[in-house]
């Protein structure tokens, strides 16, 4: 009885996560395949099997375009926004989770409401700010507006608030300031809410299309998924290149994920957040 | 070096929780001064209002007669061992020691000098590359130790630093604090809930209750002469039976007390130890009798003992606590008073139980009815508001 309804859950649990894995199986399997027949063979079993493996398509996304600007690109333009956010939000959550100052709730208030706004909806008017500042077609217009994130920092003051008081006293008391307690005592005992919140602020943009699609009109200061939409208008159209550019595009967050994985479920485990 | 005064010193929480009341108190340098009461008397708020880690709603401290009101806790030159050790987790217990020291930028070698010297005086050298997780509590508390004294502060600040040991930890490393204390010679602000604690370590101690200091004095002047029956009945395990009662002298001049319809006759030589008994005729009063003033009667017809009913018994091997409570005064009003028609005197028989402590052998049951003998020499007098009356 309980072996047959194992069973069944473990058929129907694979027979879901197929569907979320069949699509990257199929960009996986079709980098590797002559460019016809990728579409060719996408309705039968051939989809998922290559009957000859070739880095071709490698090589010619390389020889095509210049791919490892774009990926240089979006690795500065992400660990920017990563590295200076966890700095920014993660001083931000420490001030609201354990330092008194007047208008302290509010504010924290007001920055949990804005996490409730898309992006989308200030996209149009941070446009003609940063083009009143004059910086489209840099790398800054993409990094500057994303350091500062709401959900970022209200991570940190879950976690923050979570940790014993009695650590910082006790670094007050031996004579640290409240920057030194923070680095030296805080971060060190916060590894998982770093890590979480950076792998969450590494997936969040290094997917983001839209942002740079507006702000920049050449290829100098252009992020990996701008790229890739382009390449797929650059004539003639190879879906075998597009595949490969695909597998290169996700590669760097499986590499991140795979190494990170311990402590991201540690993350959300003390942050109590679901990924 | 290192002199606490508090001034008046008040503490209201946001909450508007009294937690410290108008305590004043001056602490000599080199003084080991304990803090004890009840749970949530305040004894933490006052300790950390001197740390600098809550801020005084009113009154004043002075750390070496310099006003410290506004001080940052660092600039206090003051050392916390906390109740859960606060180490840093992510440090070895060398980087622990090392941490205050490193704040005060003190050179390297110099750094490692100190924290060399405090290891062997706390014999942590072979846990030195340590991690806090890989310590048993014993070794915590001793490393939490040794950061507060590596810096050599003018004043050291443990809140409950033995509540989180065994109890026979806790009575080693409560001789070892006390060695320790007397070898640095430093101010010492010691804060716990356990009155044995407080009498064992303390030069001076302060019981306190609801915020307020009862009593500070000496341990031995605090069991001896309890300022009020707060300190009675806390100091001492079990503490002294406070009972209402009344106080009578006949024609002749002799005192007899009457606790709920039983009297007891006094000695006259009570007037010494007591000159200002007569202000307490015929008043209700509350009288102190420690555990340790009762004593089994074999002989049935002994004057001054008091007759109840067992009504739990604790054997401790060496010695047993009996617990028993005194059956209600006869209804029909006793006594001079009564007659003058003045009520004031009329009894409640005391809701709690009386402790005595027994060292005779005895085959006492729960239920069972007891008479014990009472050393009148050893009563105490209060007011029926708690005060001690004075005494000589
Ligand atoms: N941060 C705080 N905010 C509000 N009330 C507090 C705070 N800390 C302590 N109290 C209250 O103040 C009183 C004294 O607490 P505390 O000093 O911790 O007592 P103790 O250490 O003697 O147990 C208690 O009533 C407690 O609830
Ligand atoms: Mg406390």
């Amino acid at each position: 009885m309980n072996i047959y309804r194992n069973v069944i859950a473990y058929l129907l649990l694979g027979a879901v996560s197929l569907i979320y894995i069949a699509p990257i199986l199929f960009m996986f399997v079709g980098s590797f395949k002559p460019d016809e027949n990728v579409l060719l063979e996408a309705g039968s079993w051939k989809a998922f099997f290559p009957e000859s493996v070739s880095l071709q398509n490698f090589f010619d996304v390389f020889s095509r375009v210049n791919f490892s600007l774009f990926m240089f690109n979006s690795l500065f333009i992400t660990l920017s926004i990563v590295a200076l956010g966890l700095v920014v939000n993660g001083l931000a959550g420490y001030a609201f989770a354990r330092l008194r100052w007047r208008g302290r709730n509010s504010i924290f208030a007001l920055i949990i409401a804005l996490m409730i706004i898309p992006f989308e909806a200030i996209a149009v008017p941070l446009f003609y700010q940063m083009t009143y500042l004059g910086w489209r077609d840099t790398y800054i217009v993409q990094i500057v507006p994303f350091i500062v994130n709401a959900f970022s920092i209200y991570l940190f003051y879950t976690f923050f608030i979570g940790l014993p008081k009695e650590l910082e006293e006790a670094a007050r008391i031996d004579g640290a300031g409240s920057m030194r307690t923070f680095f030296q005592i805080i971060v060190p005992n916060s590894k998982p809410v770093f890590a979480t919140v950076a792998i969450l602020t590494f997936l969040t943009h290094w997917g983001s299309f839209l942002w740079p699609l507006m702000v920049t009109s050449g290829e100098d200061v252009r992020p990996l998924p701008v790229a890739i939409a382009q390449f797929q208008t650059l004539p003639p159209l190879q879906w075998g290149d597009i595949m490969a550019f695909g597998v290169m595009l996700v590669a760097p967050i499986l590499v991140i994920f795979l190494l990170f994985q311990g402590w991201f479920i540690r993350g959300v485990a003390a942050t109590g957040i679901k990924g | 070096m290192g002199s606490v005064d508090l001034r008046h010193a008040e503490k209201i929480y946001n909450d508007n929780t009294k937690a410290v009341d108008d305590v004043s108190l001056s602490i000599p340098e080199g003084e080991f001064v304990v803090f004890v009461g009840p749970s949530g008397c305040g004894k933490s708020t006052l300790l950390r209002l001197i740390a600098g880690l809550e801020e005084l709603s009113q009154g004043e401290i002075l750390i070496n007669g310099v006003r410290a009101n506004k001080l940052a806790p660092q600039a206090r030159n003051v050392a916390m061992v906390f109740q859960n050790y606060a180490l840093y987790p992510h440090m070895t217990v060398r980087k622990n020691l090392a941490f205050p020291l490193r704040m005060s930028h003190l050179p390297k070698n110099e750094i490692d000098r100190k924290v060399a010297r405090t290891a062997s005086l706390l014999g942590l050298n072979e846990l030195l590359e340590r991690r806090p997780k890989q310590l048993s509590g014993g070794q915590r508390q001793r490393v939490a130790m040794g950061r507060a004294i590596v810096r050599e502060p003018a004043v050291f600040l443990m809140d409950e630093p033995l509540s989180n040991l065994d109890a026979k930890l806790r009575t080693q490393i409560r001789g070892e604090i006390a060695l320790l204390q007397r070898r640095l010679n430093v101010t010492t602000i010691y804060v716990t809930h356990d009155q044995a604690e407080a009498m064992t370590l303390g030069d001076r101690v302060v019981v306190m209750h609801a915020g307020k200091i009862q009593q500070a004095a000496p341990p031995q002047e605090i069991f001896e002469n309890p300022a009020n029956t707060f300190v009675a009945k806390f100091i001492g395990n079990p503490g002294m039976n406070c009972l209402p009662a009344t106080l009578r002298r006949d024609g002749d001049g002799a005192y007899t007390v009457d606790i709920s319809g039983q009297p007891l006759g006094l000695k006259q030589d009570i007037l010494i130890r007591y000159p200002r008994l007569d202000e307490l005729i015929d008043i209700p009063v509350l009288v102190g009798i420690r555990p340790e003033a009762f004593k089994l009667e074999t002989d049935q017809s002994a004057l001054y003992g008091l007759t109840g009913e067992v009504v739990s018994v604790e054997f401790l091997g060496h010695e047993t606590l009996v617990y028993f409570k005194l059956p209600p005064p006869s209804r029909e009003p006793l006594g001079l008073s009564s007659e003058k028609g003045d009520i004031s005197t009329y009894q409640r028989p005391s809701d709690e139980n009386i402790a005595a402590r027994l060292y005779k052998r005895h085959s006492l049951r729960v239920g069972d009815p007891i008479i014990l003998g009472v050393d009148t020499d050893k009563l105490y007098f209060f007011h029926a508001n708690g005060i001690a009356l004075d005494r000589q």
